[in-house]
Order: C-alpha cells, then sequence, then structure tokens
C-alpha cells in the first residue's frame, strides 16, 4: 500500500471513529428538538421535522435550571480556586526538590488518583457527618473535590514548572529578589498557561461532577445541574425531549469553552514535553 | 590594594561529598580572576557559594570586608552572568535590564535612563524593545552582561559565559569582557574550563581539581614556573 493510500485510510478510520465517538452528543441535539411522537417513531429520525424550539424554556422554567446552573457554577468555582491555590504551591515544591521524600509523597498523590469517587464518598460523607460539614453542603462537596482532583492538578502543574529553567529563578535572587519574589516576578508568569490550562481542565471535571453532589447535598435548593439531571430521570421516564433539552443547556456551554481553547489546552499539556 | 573576596578555610559538603577543600582565596579590587579546571572540580560550586546560591559549610567568606556566610544573595550585592544568560523570557530587554533597579524601589525613569546609557555601550540600543527570544546568541550574551553591570555591583561572577557562542564570536566576546572590565574597574570572576580563556582574560589564575585549589598566580607564573603535572597540563593549550 502506498503512502497516500495508507493515509487516506487511517483518515477514513479517524472519521469513523470520530463519529461514534459522536453520535450520542448528536443524538442529544436533535432529541431535544424533537415533538413527543417523533422521538418515539419507528424507524427512527435524524432530523427534526418540525423542531421544537420552545422547549428549550419549558425545561429552563419547569425544573428551575438557573438555580442548578448556579449552584454548579459556585461548586466549580469554589474547587478550582482552592485546588489552584492550594495545588501551585505543591506542585512548585514537587517540581523543585528532589529527594526520598518528594518521591514518597509523589507516589501517594498518584495513588490518590486512582481510588474512585464512588468509593471514596463513604469515608468522606462519615467523616463530613461527624464535623458538622453536612450543614454547609457545597462547602462540603467543593472539598471533597478539591481533594479528588488536587493529584490531577499538581502533576500536570509540577511538568509546567519543571520546565522553568532554575537559572532564572537563581539570577532575579542575584538581581536582587528574595525566593518569594522570584517565585512571583518570575517563574509563575512562565508556568501561567499551564496553569491556566490545569484550572480549565478541574473546573469542567467539577462543573460535571455527580457522585459527591448527589451524596452530600439534600437539599434540592443547592444541588448542581448533574444532579437535577438526574433527578428528572425515574423508571417511567418518557420526556426524553425535556431531559435533552436540559442536557444541551448544561454542556453546550462547557462544549464552547473546549472548541475555543483546545488549541491551548493541547498546547498546555504537552509544554515541556519537548524541548 | 584592597582585598574585595575573600575566602580562609572554605569547605562544602554534599552530603558525604566534600566538593571544596579547604579554599584559601583572596582577590583584590579590580582584578580579574579565573578559575579554570575540569568539570566537576568545584570550580562552578565556589562561584555559585560567592553569589550565595550555595551556602559553605565551614570557613569564612568576606566580600568588601563584610562576612557574608549566611548573607542571601540579593543582599551580597553581586552580579552574575550566567552560562545560559537566564534573560527573563516573558520580558523585554530593557525590563530585563532594569528589573534589578526595579526592585530596589528606583524611579521608573531613572531606571530608564540608567537601561538607555548600558545599552548604549554595549550596543543594544536598538533592541530595547525586543524580547530574549526575537535575539541572537551574541546579543543575547551582551544583554545578560548589561543586566550585570547596570548596578554597579561589587563583584562580577562569570559562569563560563561564552560557551553558548561560536568560536569567532567567542574570541571576540573574550576582549569585549576583559575592556569592559577595565573600564568599568570592576572586580571579575570567571569560571572557565577553557585554558585558553583563561590564560588570556585574567590576571590572576586559580587552577582547580577535585575540590582543591592546586596552584595560583599570574598567567605567566603558571606557565614558567607550574607546581605539579596538572597545572602543566591546565596551563598549556592542549593539541
Amino acid at each position: 500500500m502506498s503512502d497516500t493510500n495508507r493515509n487516506r485510510l487511517m483518515l477514513v478510520i479517524a472519521i469513523i471513529m470520530a463519529a461514534i465517538y459522536l453520535f450520542p452528543l448528536y443524538w442529544m441535539y436533535i432529541t431535544a428538538l424533537k415533538s413527543g411522537s417523533e422521538m418515539f417513531a419507528t424507524p427512527p429520525s435524524f432530523w427534526p421535522s418540525e423542531p421544537q424550539w420552545a422547549t428549550y424554556a419549558f425545561v429552563w422554567e419547569s425544573r428551575g435550571m438557573g438555580r442548578y446552573l448556579w449552584n454548579s457554577l459556585v461548586i466549580a468555582f469554589g474547587s478550582v480556586t482552592l485546588i489552584t491555590v492550594l495545588g501551585v504551591g505543591c506542585a512548585y515544591v514537587l517540581a523543585r526538590y528532589r529527594n526520598v521524600w518528594v518521591d514518597i509523597g509523589l507516589f501517594l498523590i498518584l495513588m490518590l488518583q486512582v481510588l474512585p469517587a464512588s468509593l471514596m464518598i463513604t469515608p468522606i460523607f462519615v467523616g463530613f457527618s461527624q464535623l458538622g460539614m453536612l450543614n454547609y453542603p457545597r462547602l462540603a462537596v467543593i472539598i471533597a473535590i478539591a481533594a479528588k482532583s488536587m493529584p490531577f492538578f499538581v502533576v500536570l502543574v509540577r511538568a509546567t514548572f519543571m520546565a522553568v529553567p532554575q537559572e532564572l529563578e537563581e539570577a532575579a535572587l542575584v538581581d536582587g529578589n528574595c525566593w518569594v519574589g522570584a517565585f512571583f516576578n518570575i517563574v509563575l508568569p512562565l508556568a501561567r498557561n499551564g496553569i491556566l490550562v490545569s484550572a480549565i481542565l478541574i473546573f469542567m471535571q467539577a462543573f460535571g461532577e455527580f457522585v459527591y453532589s448527589k451524596s452530600i447535598i439534600q437539599a434540592v435548593e443547592l444541588q448542581p445541574a448533574s444532579v437535577g439531571l438526574n433527578s428528572f430521570m425515574g423508571p417511567n421516564t418518557n420526556e426524553w425531549n425535556n431531559i435533552m433539552a436540559y442536557a444541551t443547556i448544561y454542556v453546550t456551554p462547557i462544549l464552547a469553552i473546549f472548541v475555543l481553547l483546545q488549541r491551548r489546552i493541547v498546547s498546555g499539556l504537552t509544554s515541556g514535553a519537548i524541548k | 590594594m584592597t582585598k574585595q573576596i575573600e575566602l580562609s578555610g572554605v569547605n562544602k559538603y554534599y552530603g558525604a561529598f566534600h566538593a571544596l577543600k579547604n579554599i584559601e582565596l583572596s582577590i583584590e579590587k579590580g582584578s580579574f580572576v579565573a578559575l579554570v579546571g575540569p568539570s566537576g572540580c568545584g570550580k562552578s560550586t565556589l562561584l555559585r557559594s560567592l553569589a550565595g546560591l550555595e551556602s559553605i559549610s565551614t570557613g569564612d567568606l568576606k566580600i568588601a570586608g563584610e562576612l557574608m556566610n549566611n548573607v542571601p544573595p540579593r543582599k551580597r550585592d553581586i552580579a552574575m552572568v550566567f552560562q545560559s544568560y537566564a534573560l527573563y523570557p516573558h520580558m523585554t530587554v530593557e525590563q530585563n535590564l532594569t528589573y534589578s533597579l526595579r526592585i530596589r524601589g528606583v524611579p521608573k525613569a531613572e531606571a530608564k535612563k540608567a537601561a538607555e546609557e548600558v545599552a548604549a555601550t554595549t550596543g543594544l540600543s536598538q533592541l530595547l524593545g525586543r524580547y530574549p527570544r526575537e535575539l541572537s546568541g551574541g546579543q543575547r550574551q551582551r544583554v545578560a552582561m548589561s543586566r550585570a553591570i547596570i548596578r554597579h555591583p561589587k563583584a562580577f561572577l562569570f559562569d563560563e559565559p561564552l560557551s553558548n557562542l561560536d568560536a569567532a564570536l567567542r574570541v571576540h566576546m573574550r576582549k569585549e569582557i576583559r575592556t569592559l572590565h577595565d573600564r568599568l574597574g570592576a572586580t571579575s570572576v570567571y569560571v572557565t574550563h577553557d585554558q585558553i580563556e583563561a590564560m588570556t582574560m585574567a590576571d590572576h589564575v586559580v587552577v582547580m581539581k577535585d575540590g582543591v585549589i592546586e596552584q595560583q598566580g599570574a598567567p605567566l607564573e603558571l606557565y614558567d614556573r607550574p607546581a605539579n603535572r596538572f597545572v602543566v597540563v591546565s596551563s598549556v593549550h592542549r593539541r
């Protein structure tokens, strides 16, 4: 097989894979626009004959989506802030010092990453309830998410810091700065991109977080959109168009952020890999 | 002549590794001293100890008569030119030059004027608005030098500053650094593994090996009366 044919075959395979992967998303968007009878038609239609735009307004109003999305935003911003403030310092230390304890720390951090949320929730729930944290459920969820996503952030940002040459800091020290100043003047601006990208990834994770929010937040008015979506569905659900409209409103902003920033995100993730 | 830098009985350990062994060295004000030796001989460690980037384990280090053992780099009033130049990539040439002045709270206008003056003497006037990535190797080298001289420090430390340049430029820059040194009346300590650089640039050459000073003296003195075979090899151009 010649090189061009090989490339074409690869391209076709890639397109098919992408189509399979993106099909649910496509299905979500069109189902949201279908009418009740069209939803259950056999064979299914792949393009809505009469788009029902009113579904969006109906779902937004009837489910009180504004409140759900607000809660999601509060939780996501809270987690990102907490993780960034704590994680940047941690990542910096792990990037600059090399000894046995740092290796052990790094190993433990990666171990934390392995444990699934559904396993962690029971001890977290018991602990939080004994501390009385369940009275502040959104704060409790923020702390739980921070604990879970911190390793991911630290590992990514550590790689960013390692790409900043130590000589630059030393130059700043000799130039008359203290090490705190050198960190804020020199290291932080140079690591800004990597930190920003990691923070965005964390934000998207936290915005869609479900397990902790579902378990910890009992009050409906404090629940995020992921839990709201779940409570929409029951054993006898048949209003799929409404559910899909809800899902559309929920994920489209995140998708838009990702598409807009994807170039930066990809370059941020691979920075430090070469050179 | 007054002593600008004095080291007496200086030792440095990294764990069990003895990196600097009983270093005795005094550097006169206005002199140009080269530290020469193979890699791993401790010359860079010695230079970094002068800068305060490494702490010394025992012994005394004095700069301009003041004991500096536990003084942080920022309070030592020395300037250093790094092998990689270590220019701040997110700052323009002018910001790179004035960084040390801005930290010390020098007014903006004054800092700008100082940058322009230094840039004029080092041929950087046209490049003040550029970023380091937009400069050639030789130009970056000049920025690193200018950043060191802008604040008139007590001493200049050079850590193999020419090793990233091509051969022709290196020869040219040797002369330029020496001229600059003479004009400023500065005290310079220059680390190199290149014997020619050491012999041609310095007033005083310090030959090091395995953390020990093998011999020190004027270039010709080392050349004519080497203390041992190692110094012979270090002070004669190897073919």
